[in-house]
């Protein structure tokens, strides 16, 4: 037989069988039932290859025990010269990627990070935004009271009425809160419910409204 | 040196050439930044692992036992037969 067919044929079935003994051996154990059937098959069809390879070599006239050796060798070779290229290859490719970025982090950042300090930070931050939506309706609403229903005038409320025109919306609703009021509406709204309220004791103002009482 | 020996050692180095050189390839086009230049360096490794292997094999007369084409054609054979076993494996598994 040609020298190249041997060392060809030599690896082909040896790859052959051994790629199928391991898939029939992983197969037969973690198997059930019919998969099991099958990797026990495919144990028997590695076992036959091998022998056929076997008869081959020992014949000598096909297959050189020399030849097979030598094929297989290289065979060998060339697999643990392909997994240590790999091996070296992903090694170098994590330390790369994961040792640098470590060693970019750092931790005194989060040392000197003040979470007391950065929540009041989030809650102004959120306080504005809430009286800046507030705000928007609060054009919008006023408009539209000026063409149907003018407000009452300020003169009308008492002077010993606290100041609420500095308060923010977000204290006018607390204030509201507190006397179990409506807080919805404008700015203009609110502050009028608050002196309103401040005037005259009687629960019966805010009875229907309770609906709108924010939960 | 046996000849398996050196047939061993050869083709070991052959085997880390091709996957430095192919893998470096694919992470030099793949890869970001900095794992870029990580496969540059792997391709250069791998080339720097090919000289090596021609200098033994052909400049060095210690090594001219080992013979390329049939053991290349070895390799060849031994991954094809890999691929139908496992192919045998995967179609026995899904034809039941």
């Amino acid at each position: 037989m040609d020298l190249y067919l041997q060392y060809g044929l030599a690896m082909l079935l040896f790859g052959f069988a051994f790629t199928t003994l391991c898939t029939g051996i992983f197969t037969a154990y973690f198997g059930a039932g019919k998969s099991r059937t099958i990797g026990f098959a495919l144990i028997a069809a590695a076992f036959a290859v091998g022998i056929a390879l076997g008869i081959l070599v020992k014949s000598d006239d096909y297959i050189a025990w020399d030849n097979f050796s030598d094929a297989f060798v290289a065979a060998l070779a060339g697999l643990v010269g392909f997994g240590l290229g790999m091996a070296g290859v992903l090694f170098t490719l994590m330390k790369v990627d994961t040792v640098d970025d470590l060693e970019d982090l750092d931790l005194e950042d989060l040392e000197d990070l003040d979470l007391d300090e950065e929540l009041k930070k989030l809650e102004d931050e959120l306080a504005k935004e809430e009286e800046a939506s507030d705000a928007e309706p609060a054009e919008e609403a006023g408009d539209a009271e000026e063409v149907s229903e003018p407000e009452p005038p300020v003169e009308a409320v008492p002077d010993e009425a606290p100041d609420y025109d500095s308060r923010t919306v977000a204290e006018l609703k607390e204030l509201l809160r507190e006397r179990k009021l409506p807080i919805s509406g404008s700015k203009d709204e609110l502050i009028s419910r608050l002196k309103e309220a401040s005037t005259d004791e009687a629960p019966d103002d805010t009875a229907g409204d309770d609906e709108e009482v924010e939960k | 040196m046996t000849g398996l020996t050196l047939t061993f050692v050869v083709w070991l180095i052959v085997g880390m050439a091709i996957t430095f050189f192919g893998m470096g390839a694919l992470v030099a086009w793949y890869g970001t930044r900095k794992t870029r230049t990580a496969g540059i360096g792997f391709m250069v490794f791998g080339l720097l692992l090919t000289a090596l292997w021609y200098y033994m094999t052909y400049m060095d007369e210690a090594w001219r036992g080992v013979d390329m084409a049939r053991t290349l054609a070895a390799n060849v054979a031994a991954w094809v037969g890999a691929v139908l076993g496992l192919a045998t494996f995967l179609i026995a598994i899904i034809k039941s």
